[in-house]
């Protein structure tokens, strides 16, 4: 029973950590424009991010060494340094979104203006990275996350056509009046979204943060996969409500009420409720998240003392990098950026990082000499090397394919 | 430590360390003796922004070198001398405690009590 | 070498006056497709509000928001479109007919959003219906970038 609660509960922070505002607004603007045509890419980015996910927690549970630490040994410390001054910034990047992410969230409710909140927001962030018991923390925004799967059950509700959503989604087809350039790009921005760079450093932290060692592989593994395809089905039943009730009027998301029209047409007041419950937990989580990771990455690389569960003092640099990049993600919210557009960046730019973050997880766990009998099976490699490949020609892809659809128009 | 170590792969850029299983740097360099007769032989890891700024070379790391010499008031890099290194692996394990090592973890101190310090709560543990 | 270069440059130039008027015609055309769909989508999510609103299925401050940000961006694609310039006469018509139509639907999104401002809630799906007009003409001009 212990194991099962154990489980249940390495899930929940999976889907917590998984579910941010990248994925909803994407999930949701995707779903309006393109329907159910972008729903393998979902596929295809959950097994991905499975793999490396799992991939990364068992290299940091066998060697005890987290993401950036390996990239460095590996890569050497100059391309070590150029990967992370790139994750950094795509990471503060996201940060920034997250941040008015739930101060919309508040603005959903409130009709205050988002940008009134933002501070509030920043000084919780910074109070419970701060002070409060993290387990604490994890467990209740993936608990309250899941009033997200409103989402789901309002596709049931809006009573679909299930053969002509199961004949779009296995027949994707660009929509008329969009070029494939476009379509391209939002794939990109689609697995960007699913696949995001600060989930993989975070994860290999807390497993050494937690002291996860060789018995917890098992463990980890399950959580991962459990975890990714709840969220994956969260994911897809977004890009559904909006194809449902979105899509057919013309209605384009450019802001997050658009996002929960959908589940507000299907379960009024109490389904806006709970969509902004879980907004609000699910894209917390990703605050405190994105704002750990920065300092990860930094802290990692050079090899400084770092810790969600050390005292401030004791890993001064870390907490100093953190505090900075609080305050910084902050100013930037408030010179009034539209938060939708940050998103759509950040989860883009998101996909460039990724080739040489993974590169050395994938050369690290087919190393004997650190992982013993934890080496990657060929079923692992089969996937590792086939998704490396994917990111790398999508990195490739990135910048052109911005340039040539003008930011996605 | 008889087998052969590969310092590029075996050492730099390792984790380091302490006694107590305290982290307390990367390898960022090495250093090296020259004798006019026999190879050369390892005498010190070398750890910090200095030691950093000299590996990365270029100008980038002429500027990190000059940048910490500013702030830590030298740009002499700082020495672990290899005969506290006790054990060699994923990481590299020290036979001392961190706060017996020369000059480590003066920016974390520095911080600690002119900036991190002062904010409230900064004491007490999260958990 | 440069004599080549002045060729090119004389040739490009040429060349481009020729493809130019027809090309610039197809971009303004797709110019007010994009408005007319952008209008559209501000306008569609109003009237769903207004039908949630109406119904008693959306609260107060999540309606005002909504209609509001309708209208902001309605009224920002309508300023965006009127400072283009329209490429020659032939399509001052056009834009006429665009801005009429753009106009028609801000205003009644200008006067939803007033009335969810003063919480006359049930009143919006009657406001709305008035947009049926404007949206009919936008749906055509979304299509001007085709013919």
């Amino acid at each position: 029973m212990k194991q099962i609660l154990t489980i249940a509960l390495g899930v929940l922070t999976a889907i917590g950590g998984f579910m941010d505002i990248g994925d909803l607004v994407t999930d949701a603007l995707i779903g309006a424009r393109f329907g159910l045509a972008l729903v393998w890419v979902t596929v295809v980015a959950v097994i991905g991010i499975t793999a490396y996910s799992e991939m990364c927690g068992r290299v940091a549970a066998v060697t005890q060494r987290t993401v950036f630490d390996l990239v460095r040994e590996r890569l050497g410390p100059r391309v070590a340094l150029f990967n992370i001054v790139g994750s950094y910034m795509v990471n503060a990047l996201t940060l920034v979104a997250e941040l008015c992410g739930v101060a919309l969230a508040f603005e959903l409710a409130t009709n205050v203006n988002y940008m009134l909140w933002v501070p509030l927001v920043a000084v919780l962030a910074f109070l419970v990275v701060w002070r409060m018991p993290f387990e604490i923390m994890e467990r209740l925004y993936g608990v309250l996350g899941l009033a997200l799967f409103v989402f789901v059950v309002a596709v049931w509700q809006l009573g679909p056509d299930w053969g002509q959503m199961a004949h779009d989604v296995t027949h994707p087809t660009v929509p008329p009046g969009e070029g494939t350039p476009t379509y391209l790009f939002y794939a990109l921005v689609m697995l960007g979204a699913q696949m995001t760079p600060y989930e993989v450093f975070f994860f290999s932290s807390g497993v050494v943060e937690h002291g996860w060692d060789r018995d917890k592989v098992g463990q980890i593994r399950v959580n991962n996969v459990l975890g990714y395809v709840i969220g994956g089905v969260l994911a897809i039943g977004i890009q559904a409500t909006a194809y449902l009730v979105l899509q057919p009027r013309g209605i384009q998301v450019a802001h997050l009420s658009q996002t929960v029209l959908p589940v507000v047409t299907a379960f009024g007041q109490v389904g806006l409720a709970l969509v902004i419950v879980g907004i609000f937990a699910a894209v917390f989580g990703s605050v405190l998240e994105t704002l750990l990771a920065s300092g990860y990455t930094v802290a990692h690389h050079f090899g400084w003392r770092w810790g969600k569960f050390e005292r401030p003092v004791n890993a001064a640099r870390f907490s100093t990098v953190i505090l900075v990049t609080l305050l910084g993600a902050a100013g930037f919210a408030l010179t009034t950026i539209d938060p939708i557009k940050i998103t759509i960046y950040a989860v883009y730019l998101g996909v460039l990082t990724l080739p040489l973050t993974w590169l050395p997880i994938l050369v690290i766990a087919n190393d004997r000499r650190y992982m013993g009998a934890e080496v990657n099976g060929r079923l692992a490699n089969a996937v590792g090397v086939v998704y490396l490949v994917l990111v790398t020609v999508a990195a490739v892809a990135a910048l052109p394919l911005l340039i040539a659809t003008k930011g996605g128009l | 430590m008889t087998d052969v170590l590969h310092a590029g792969l075996d050492l730099l850029d390792r984790q380091i360390v302490d006694r107590d299983g305290e982290l307390v740097g990367k390898v960022d360099d090495l250093e090296l003796t020259d004798p006019e007769d026999g190879p050369p032989r390892l005498v010190a890891l070398l750890t910090g922004a200095q030691a950093y700024g000299t590996r990365l070379g270029g100008r980038l790391g002429g500027w990190i070198v000059s940048a910490a010499g500013r702030l830590g008031g030298t740009k002499q890099p700082v020495r672990i001398p290899f005969e506290l290194v006790e054990k060699v692996g994923p990481s590299i394990r020290l036979s001392a405690a961190v706060s017996e090592l020369e000059r480590v973890e003066r920016v974390d101190h520095w911080l600690r009590d002119n900036f991190i310090g002062r904010i409230p709560g900064a004491g007490n543990a999260p958990e | 070498m440069k004599r080549l270069l002045l060729f090119g440059l004389t040739a490009a130039v040429v060349f481009g006056a020729c493809v130019g008027p027809s090309r610039t015609d197809r971009d303004y055309r797709r110019k007010v497709a994009n408005t007319a769909e952008a209008v559209i989508s501000a306008v569609e999510s109003a009237r769903l509000t207004a039908d949630l609103a109406t119904a008693g299925r959306a609260p107060a401050p999540y309606v005002a928001l909504r209609l509001s940000e309708s209208e902001e961006s309605a009224a920002a694609v309508e300023t965006g479109f009127a400072a283009v310039q329209p490429p020659n006469r032939e399509l001052d018509d056009l834009r006429t007919e665009t801005l009429d139509a753009v106009g028609a639907a801000t205003e009644v999104l200008a006067r939803l959003r007033i009335a969810a401002y003063r919480g006359e809630l049930h009143e919006l799906r009657e406001i709305a219906l008035e947009l049926e007009g404007p949206v009919g003409r936008l749906r055509d001009l979304t299509k001007v970038a085709t013919s």
